[in-house]
């Protein structure tokens, strides 16, 4: 029987589909929900250190912002998954967005239910190596490395409404690969062999993966919907936190690749700033496996 | 006539709005920091109407300063809570502005910052009391 349940931080061989640097995603750094920005974030999950810019005056209906990324080929994400060698990757992200679409600007000084809306585009490319050994061909540790380049275009529309409820949705397309259906794998070239009645021998030691390789491109939906528990009615000393649950769906309706997983996700919030998540879990389900996912990291939110 | 130059702060996480003198001002986000200046002669009092939206329960804060130079900014207007159920919360008041609003402020090494403002806040409310100072 197939295994059902599978512990992973993910992100390291999935499409790391997020522009913003919020640590509100699933954990494999997919999320619609495009939220306030920080500087700078390290996600420990991951091993992802980003930074980043978002130009925004709030009399202005549009803004616009940028951010980098990198991901290491190690970090605590092996604590949780999967065997597999992370392919380290980098590149950047562009978005514009336009703010009170359909929800109605505030009139200074006017109090009510809350309601804010944006929709934005977000454009990026990234980039990474690897080793793969493909099926049936002869291994070799002289193989050159494949590097595997990733366009992305998304439309976002994020509705923020009474305090308490962010719903997100995204559609775009993505130009992925399938290195999270790969098997890892190493490959070991014997440098000097065990001397006759000795039992130790020098190998040199490759990582990659193992299996048929192929890029497609990918036609991702995403939805979420995060809900923000009330804050503790009686403060507990040195514990400023919040709960925020996600309701959230994963999609790629390209027919290469079909897909679709839903699930939920519990995040720990700042008190003081509920939209900076200190981190969370995450539970998908595909209709076959459960993936877990950890989500934890440092953000550095500016002022 | 004389122009003075607000400094105007507000902490919120999400978008807030700010009128002085009943015209916006724009304010430039950092995180939850949101900052912009409103220049003009506003006589002896700034009227101030202001809109800050969030994650219910999550804090924020509303200053307004005249730059002084070397010297501490002149608190001309301070207020802060709690973001209530429903995400919003709004409130048209005034502050009294003195002429010559640095003339009271201390270099900063030696100031404490001036409870002025929480006198002019005092008095502001109390000089809009039909209306009332905090509109819903």
């Amino acid at each position: 029987m197939r295994s059902l349940l599978v512990v992973a931080a993910l992100l390291a061989v999935l499409p790391i589909a997020s522009a913003q640097q919020s640590l509100f995603q699933s954990g494999d750094g997919q999320t619609s929900l495009y939220l306030r920005q920080a500087t700078a974030a390290v996600n420990l999950g991951d091993s992802k250190a980003s930074f980043g810019y978002v130009h925004r005056i709030n009399t202005q209906p549009m803004s616009f912002g940028f951010d980098g990324y990198a991901t290491a080929n190690s970090g605590l994400t092996s604590l949780f998954s999967s065997s597999k060698p992370k392919a380290p990757e980098g590149g950047f992200d562009g978005m514009i967005a336009r703010h009170y679409v359909f929800a109605k600007m505030p009139k200074p000084g006017t109090s009510g239910p809350a309601r804010e809306d944006t929709f934005l585009l977000d454009a990026g490319y990234g980039r990474s190596s690897f080793y793969q050994y493909a099926t049936n061909a002869t291994p070799s540790t002289s193989a050159p490395k494949t590097n595997f380049d990733r366009f992305r275009a998304i439309a976002a529309y994020n509705f923020f409404a009474g305090g308490d409820k962010i719903f997100g949705i995204a559609a775009g397309a993505e130009r992925r690969n399938n290195l999270a259906n790969l098997s890892a794998a190493s490959i070991q070239t014997v440098l000097v062999p065990a001397a006759p009645g000795g039992a130790s021998s020098v190998v040199k030691t490759q990582a990659g993966y193992y299996g048929n390789y192929r890029t497609y491109i990918g036609a991702p939906v995403y939805t979420d919907f995060l809900y923000f528990l009330p804050p503790l009615k009686k403060p507990i000393p040195g514990y400023d936190y919040r709960l925020g649950i996600d309701l959230l769906t994963r999609s790629d309706v390209a027919a290469v690749n079909r897909s679709s997983a839903g699930g939920i996700g519990l995040f720990l919030l700042k008190g003081s700033d509920p939209l900076c998540p200190v981190g969370g879990v995450t539970a998908t389900y595909d209709g076959t496996t459960i993936v877990l996912s950890l989500t934890t990291g440092i953000t550095f939110p500016g002022k | 006539m004389t122009n003075i130059t607000f400094k105007c702060v507000i902490s919120s996480t999400m978008t807030p709005f700010l009128n002085l003198q009943g015209k916006p001002v724009p304010l430039s986000q950092s995180g939850t920091t949101w900052t912009g200046s409103f220049t003009g002669d506003v006589g002896d009092t700034l009227v101030i109407a202001y809109t800050v939206t969030g994650i219910t329960g999550s804090p924020w804060t509303v200053d307004i300063t005249v730059d002084c130079g070397k010297s501490a900014p002149a608190k001309i207007f301070s207020d802060k809570g709690n973001i209530p159920h429903g995400g919003s919360e709004g409130h048209t008041t005034s502050a009294k502005v003195t002429k010559g609003p640095c003339a009271a402020t201390k270099p900063a090494a030696e100031v404490a910052v001036p409870q002025v403002a929480e006198m002019n806040k005092a008095a502001a409310k109390k000089a809009t009391p039909a209306k009332g100072a905090k509109t819903t």
